[in-house]
């Protein structure tokens, strides 16, 4: 069945990327054409307008080989025109005889002996690294001499790599939306049915008739469900029938007499997986314009400063978000994913829909507060739902996935609303936004099986973050590792890395496409070590290994300078988070389990997120701070120290725990 | 008592269309020129522009170079009670006003407005103590180019060590510009070789030509023509005689280049001053502006001039970026 899967994922995903690459590359031709028109009709403007020039003093009489400061002439042209490099003119005998200065490009020397040598003609053409057109100087229409024009041809190809990147931006969020789809659209068609066909068979070949399937009637095997479950209802029937002429039903075999038609309805982890991922995807779409979105509500509150009144909302919904998560945590407990997630996601969607609507920031600010707690719901939901279905030997992948879904979400969500936004405004990008998550709490309310989580229900009480910190193993891996993986998130990778790369000269799509480095390196990295995270018993080692390479990732730019630096910076990052934020959920879930049980599975996590929360809020302000006393390099070399200290005494700590644990269970 | 207002109002309207159509029809301002030595482009560019906007009749007066006939044009002018008068030139226009601080009551005009042309220097010349306003019954246009830019123009052509100079001594235009080259000598590092007419305004041909030929005798590399109708009418000879002897001129004005065969000049264009100054003489026509307080302006925007012609005879050839923006002719 596994393997059938991974077929048909591999297949799909295959014709997706060679259909995406085809589209690329069509595209790619077509840009190539009109960015090559477009540069040359660039050119030949600065040619006609030198032309014009030589023109006029050719029919007053100045004879071509007499021009005199033609060469500051053509230099000072050429210098006005950022689009050419060099001007030539040669004579009917196509040698030189005046030109800017070749011979300060570069390859000038290799240029300039080219172009007297070169047949002329009126096309452009590439000559060595450079794209020239010429063109005729005539005299009464005679051609005198020609006119070379020409400009380094990378300027092309910057343009063209530049937008292959675009392209590749877009190939890769369609493959990762691709991916979030596949997972679960393969579960809940194949997988998921099948299951149910094989657990409902080996009831009966058990000889208990007592279990229906789930009457959902999506996909082939779904829809044979139907004609099972009528077989099933006959063969009760008639035991009915015959039960009630108090025939003697066989002692062997189990039926329905009552009537109660029981369901078996199987939940997997992947049935979350493509909800959770839109609500992050939908609510991600306005990340990228949020800020310019905010600045054209004109009014301000309190008399606040305008960047401060722009940061106002963002702030807000991470401070609402955060605080709510334990609240919404233990309702989740309480009242069961199906309805948590649900109202979570209605709750986005009212959100997002009043702040396409919201006329100043006051109103903004309200819609803002509410999308944030429906956000914050889902998302503990999610990842409660996630370990609570999870065998414990793949909970940290489900973790993985877990994270891989929100970042694949945030970040092809991000990539996606800035297109959008471009073409259908911001009401409609919101409206889009509400509906995805509209879409999500449909398919929630109609694919999730309804009831409660399993673990122990009480309300949330501030009181338990008391609880879990006086707990020693959740205190040290919360603070000494999750919170440290926030301040580098949120300091160096958000509040660092671009106003580093700004600094560099760089430009803010190629910064957002470097950061998006990061959450390409987890997505791509987590499953793999999750399932080996899976396989050990202990994830501790996952979590210091992860932790140190975080750490020295944040070092990395002091010890190679620009793109390559941060590039590897940001790979490194992601690996270490890859390997050792997964295992963190895992590691708690293993070593805490008193603490699970004394406050709720969903809790314990809105806790863990609740502290690692500060390390966001923290994280920019160390940086910050460390950045205007001292430098970049230092501030970065210090945080990986830092970074590297806090990993080693976890390391140090909880091995020495790990061999007490099972004694402390004993008593 | 509203109706009889309304038809009091409808009375008043009748009264004002009908009053502003007897003051609206045909009133034609009458225009007396008074050129020095016959028409240039300046009174085309002058008369072409009132004749669009306004009905205008045009008086046309030329001294001849002789500055004693423009009185007999300013009693007519009195006596035909002419609206405006147009003067050409430095000399024309002292004559017709005097100078701020010698007027003459009897032979000067002082109740008809003034709008003179093609005054170098109205400050130095006398007519008026400042630019802003002349607080006389005075506004004109002066051509004036700064001679930095001439002097700087005129480098781009050769390097200039000796600059050899005609000029009338007699001229109030002449001596300005010999004062200013003297000054500037210096600043552009060369030796000014002055050729002095000292015989009059209107100076004898032989008198040009010794002091031509002692002028090429010692070598200047450019030999300038100020902005003085006397050396203008003589430019001609002068031209020729440097040209033949492989020497470049730079004009101060446009004609000599356009007529005489002078290499180049960064001139004001005459028929943009002509229309500059009827603009002016139309808000004083119109009664837009009071006279006195109209400034005395120069162009914004100067040309150069090059005859390609003598660029070739001299095989002294302007550089490309000199084409680009240059009239050539």
């Amino acid at each position: 069945m596994t393997k059938l899967l991974r077929r048909l994922l591999l297949f799909t995903l295959l014709v997706l990327v060679l259909s995406s690459i085809f589209v690329s590359i069509s595209a790619g031709k077509y840009f190539e054409a009109s960015l090559t028109e477009q540069r040359v009709s660039e050119q030949r403007e600065v040619a006609r307008s030198v032309i014009a020039t030589i023109e006029k003093a050719l029919t007053h009489g100045v004879p071509y080989e007499k021009f005199v400061e033609a060469e500051s002439y053509l230099e000072i042209d050429n210098k006005n025109n950022p689009g050419v490099d060099y001007i030539a003119l040669t004579g009917p005998d196509k040698k030189i005889i005046y030109s800017s200065d070749i011979a300060q490009l570069k390859g000038g020397e290799a240029l300039y002996q080219a172009l007297s040598e070169m047949d002329v003609g009126s096309e452009g053409r590439r000559i060595g690294d450079y794209f020239n057109i010429s063109i005729p100087i005539d005299l009464k229409g005679e051609t005198v001499g020609w006119m070379n024009i020409g400009a380094e041809a990378n300027f092309v190809e910057q343009i063209l790599f530049n937008i292959a990147l675009d392209i590749l931006t877009v190939l890769i969020v369609a493959a990762l939306v691709a991916f979030q789809m596949l997972g679960p659209m393969l579960t809940l068609l194949f997988s998921t049915p099948l299951k149910g066909l094989k657990t409902v068979f080996a009831s009966v070949a058990a000889g208990d008739f007592r279990n229906y399937l789930h009457p959902d009637f999506i996909g082939s095997v779904g829809r044979l469900n139907r004609s099972i479950n009528n077989i099933i209802a006959r063969v009760n029937q008639q035991a009915r029938a015959a039960n009630n002429a108090a025939l003697e039903l066989p002692k062997s075999l189990l039926f329905d007499l009552a009537a109660t038609h029981s369901y078996i309805r199987l939940e997997s982890v992947e049935l979350i997986r493509w909800p959770f991922f839109l609500v992050i995807f939908s609510e991600s779409l306005s990340l990228s314009f949020f800020p310019t979105f905010v600045g054209h509500f004109h009014d301000t509150l309190f008399g606040l400063p305008r960047d401060i009144m722009i940061g106002l909302p963002i702030t807000l919904f991470m401070l609402v978000w955060t605080v709510s998560m334990p609240y919404s945590g233990t309702w989740c407990d309480k009242i069961g994913y199906r309805r948590a997630f649900g109202f979570g996601a209605m709750m986005t969607t009212i959100g997002l829909v009043l702040t396409a609507f919201s006329a100043g920031l006051s109103d903004l600010l309200i819609w803002r507060s509410m999308t944030a707690v429906g956000y914050g719901t889902v998302y503990v939901t999610t990842q409660a739902f996630i370990i609570n279905k999870s065998p414990a030997s793949e909970r940290t992948r489900g973790n993985a996935m877990f994270q891989t879904s929100f970042f694949a979400g945030s970040l092809s969500g991000a990539a996606i609303g800035g297109i959008l936004v471009d073409r259908l405004g911001y009401q409609l990008t919101f409206l889009l936004s509400g509906t995805l998550s509209l879409l999500s709490a449909l398919y929630v309310i109609w694919f999730l099986a309804p009831g409660v989580s399993n673990t122990i229900k009480r309300k949330f009480a501030l009181i338990d973050v008391g609880t879990a910190i006086r707990n020693r193993e959740f205190g040290i891996i919360t603070i000494l590792a999750a919170i440290p993986a926030k301040i580098a998130l949120a300091g160096f990778l958000y509040y660092s890395i671009p106003i580093y790369l700004k600094g560099l000269g760089y430009s803010q799509s190629l910064t957002g496409r470097i950061m998006m480095v990061y959450g390409l390196s987890i997505i791509l990295v987590a499953p793999i070590v999750a399932k080996l995270a899976d396989q050990r018993t202990d994830r501790l080692q996952f979590v210091v290994f992860g932790g140190f390479i975080a750490a020295l990732a944040m070092a990395v730019p002091d010890v190679f300078q620009g793109t390559t630096g941060v590039i590897l910076s940001m790979i490194g990052l992601g690996v270490g988070h890859a390997i050792c934020v997964s295992a963190q959920m895992t590691l708690i879930n293993d070593r805490c389990g008193v603490l699970v049980e004394e406050v709720g599975q969903a809790s314990t996590i809105a806790i863990f997120r609740l502290i690692e929360r500060t390390g966001s809020i923290l994280g920019p302000i160390i940086f910050g701070t460390l950045i205007t006393f001292s430098s970049y390099s230092y501030t970065f070399a210090i945080m990986a120290i830092f970074s590297m200290l806090s990993t080693s005494i976890i390391a140090f700590f909880l091995s020495s725990f790990a061999k007490r644990v099972p004694l402390f269970q004993k008593s | 008592m509203s109706r009889v207002i309304y038809r009091l109002l409808l009375g008043a309207l009748l009264v004002a269309i009908l009053s502003g159509g007897v003051f609206a029809q045909e009133r034609t301002y009458s225009i007396m020129i008074i050129v020095f030595r016959g028409m240039t482009e300046a009174e085309l560019g002058f008369t072409d522009y009132l004749k669009d906007r306004l009905p205008v009749s045009f008086l046309l007066r030329d001294a001849n170079g002789d500055r004693t006939l423009v009185k007999p044009f300013l009693e007519e002018a009195k006596e035909k009670k002419v609206d405006l008068i147009y003067t050409f030139g430095t000399s024309v226009t002292v004559e017709t006003v005097g100078r701020s601080d010698q007027i003459n009551l009897q032979t000067n005009i002082v109740d008809i407005p003034v709008v003179f042309n093609i005054v170098a220097d109205p400050v130095g010349s006398g007519l008026a103590n400042a630019l802003s306003a002349t607080h006389r019954n005075l506004t004109g246009v002066s051509h004036l180019v700064p001679m930095i830019d001439q002097l700087t123009t005129m480098k781009r052509f050769k390097n200039v060590s000796k600059l050899g100079v005609i000029y009338n001594t007699k001229e109030a235009n002449s001596v300005l510009a010999i004062q200013q080259l003297r000054q500037y000598s210096n600043q552009f590092k060369f030796d000014l070789i002055e050729g002095p007419l000292a015989s009059g305004t209107n100076p004898l041909d032989s008198e040009v030509n010794e002091v031509m030929e002692a002028l090429l005798m010692s070598h200047p590399d450019f030999i300038y023509l100020p902005s003085d109708s006397s050396i203008i009418a003589r430019s001609g000879a002068i031209v020729s005689a440097a040209t033949a002897a492989g020497i470049p001129t730079i004009s101060a004005t446009e004609g000599p280049i356009r007529d005489s065969g002078a290499l180049m000049g960064l001139v004001s264009n005459y028929n943009t001053a002509g229309q500059f100054a009827a603009y002016k003489a139309e808000q004083v026509l119109t009664g837009k502006e009071k006279i006195e307080t109209i400034p005395i302006e120069t162009l914004q925007r100067f040309t150069i001039v090059i005859n390609m012609k003598t660029a070739l005879k001299l095989n002294l050839f302007p550089p490309l970026s000199i084409i680009k923006i240059a009239q050539l002719l």
